[in-house]
């Protein structure tokens, strides 16, 4: 039984929303999107996100450290970690209170954008189910993102180390799909490396091709990260 | 019944708290004490969870922490050095946090208690942040206590406190009868609050019991002599073997400082120096022992 997960979400959740840095960020993100999406929107022509879902995995490199940085590193730095370490909750409730607070703000951000399926709902005449999949495919890159910052955040008491470690991770993730890398590669290869990369899978998703490979991969790397950050935290090794 | 045993730590190569054993006898506040690094902060650490300990075992109230760490996290209350806080929320809201998370039922009831004996009704509704030192390590205190818990164990409590704000809290944790392991810099404090003491250096036990045998434990005589030298005392001092001594000379007294831990009438060597070498016995007096006297001649030896 998990009694203190709610407790644990909602102070996580409070971290989060009582800070202003917070609210500029999110403000900041919905600002770039809306941009980004708006200086072409009506040039183009065509009732379609799927502009706003190409950039997307791009904007994710920085929201999703930037996010993340804090869950755990700033508890160590601050001390608060003691506090909570001392108390009867079990360590599976700390990682996934963070998860699913981080993964809570990440659903903040993207409610920023609803001016974009408004637009094109308005202007012309969408298939509904193409944004759907599209939003579905954004909101699984970014916890899969989210699962790797936990993580890194969970090996660091400083912030800004956490943020490029996982910027950095993230940035080789996208990297391995992008044709200009692969291209240079031996043919054999780039079958094995693109397969390693999130955004194949979360492109697909956006197209509407949800596969069997792509859910067992995410699945699986989400997985991998939170137990990770289970067992580094189990097993105290940061504690002096 | 709180019982520690066999106790080692190590990080890299250093060998933080070296096979200690303990026990807390309940409702008594036992200090615990050494120079800093001594192993003070591990030990608590160890004892709330926070670190693991490479050997040994920790029991309260028969439950093992490596076996039940939750059961016993919950009979736990705990304040560590820096009082860390979630500064971002105000102490309602912190305090309610501790509250549900130690599963506490009447919530309003246990805070209104510790919130009145400890006179932070009036912050109640301010962010944590914005608190005063004195009002924060109150607060840290009051989340502490929440749950009535079995074992309080208090790093350097009234670290950064003002005499008055010490003092008060030091009255509050005498008057609350608790099982408290209390660690302090301020030795006098110790001395006033702690029933026993737990002395450590280098990670381990160098004496252990209550602050007033450990007090009667060594006795000290100061004689001043007059017309003597100072070879002549020392080699009538040399002698006796149960005997610790100092010797300093200031405008011709010879200044000789004498202790033993056994129980010896300590006057007899120096009536008989005093004989021997037709010295006059210019000045002689019990020089009083304090924790600072004890925990300096315990923890000396290996600063040198």
């Amino acid at each position: 039984m998990m009694n203190n997960l709610i407790p644990l979400y909602k102070n996580e959740l409070k971290r989060y929303f009582y800070s202003t840095g917070n609210y500029v960020f999110i403000a900041l993100f919905g600002l770039v999107n809306n941009w980004l999406f708006f200086q072409n929107f009506f040039l183009n022509q065509q009732a379609s996100l799927s502009a706003f879902f190409q950039n997307l995995p791009f904007l994710l490199l920085f929201l999703i450290p930037a996010l993340a940085m804090g869950l755990m590193s700033e508890e160590k730095n601050k001390g608060t970690w003691e506090i909570l370490l001392s108390l009867p909750v079990k360590e599976a409730e700390i990682i996934l209170s963070k998860y699913l607070a981080g993964f809570t703000v990440v659903i903040a951000s993207f409610l920023t954008t609803i001016a974009l399926p408004i637009t094109v709902y308005t202007h012309g005449n969408p298939n509904i189910s193409v944004i759907f999949t599209g939003y579905l495919g954004a909101l699984i890159l970014s916890a899969s993102y989210l699962a790797l910052g936990v993580f890194v955040s969970s090996l660091t008491k400083q912030q800004t180390i956490s943020f490029l470690i996982t910027f950095a991770v993230l940035f080789v993730n996208d990297i391995f799909s992008q044709d200009y890398f692969l291209l240079r590669l031996p043919l054999s290869f780039r079958d094995v490396i693109s397969s390693l990369s999130l955004t194949p899978y979360y492109k697909n998703i956006v197209n509407g091709l949800i596969t069997l490979k792509g859910i067992v991969f995410i699945m699986t790397w989400i997985i991998t990260f939170i137990i990770l950050s289970y067992f580094h935290l189990k097993s105290r090794k940061d504690s002096r | 019944m709180i019982k520690v045993s066999n106790l080692t730590k190590t990080f890299g190569q250093i060998k933080a708290v070296d096979n200690i054993s303990f026990e807390l006898k309940p409702k008594i506040i036992t200090g615990l004490l050494g120079p800093n690094g001594a192993g003070k902060t591990t030990t608590m650490r160890m004892l709330t969870g926070l670190v693991t300990p490479d050997k040994g075992k920790i029991s309260i109230n028969n439950k093992d922490i490596k076996k039940e760490p939750l059961e016993i996290k919950k009979m736990l209350g705990y304040l560590p050095e820096e009082n860390p806080l979630y500064s971002f929320l105000t102490v309602k809201e912190y305090l309610n946090f501790i509250s549900e998370i130690k599963g506490i039922k009447n919530t309003k009831k246990e805070i209104n208690k510790y919130v009145r004996d400890l006179g932070i009704d009036k912050v109640m509704n301010q962010k944590i942040e914005n608190l005063s030192k004195g009002f924060k390590q109150r607060v840290g205190l009051s989340a502490s206590l929440m749950g009535n818990p079995d074992l309080l164990i208090l790093d350097e409590a009234t670290s950064g406190l003002d005499p008055n704000q010490r003092i008060e809290i030091r009255d509050y944790l005498k008057k609350i009868k608790k099982t408290i392991l209390f660690s302090s810099h301020i030795l006098s404090e110790v001395q006033q609050i702690c029933d026993e003491v737990i002395i450590i250096n280098e990670g381990k036990i160098i004496a252990q019991g209550k602050i007033n045998k450990l007090l009667k434990a060594k006795q000290q005589l100061k004689v001043g002599f007059k017309n003597t030298t100072k070879t002549k005392v020392e080699k009538e001092i040399k002698s006796n073997k149960d005997i610790e001594f100092e010797l300093s000379k200031d405008k011709g007294i010879i200044w000789l400082t004498i202790s033993s831990n056994k129980k010896i009438d300590l006057r007899k060597p120096v009536w008989k120096i005093s004989e021997k070498l037709d010295a006059q016995i210019y000045q002689m007096e019990e020089e009083k022992q304090d924790l600072e006297n004890i925990f300096s001649r315990l923890t000396k030896s290996n600063d040198e």
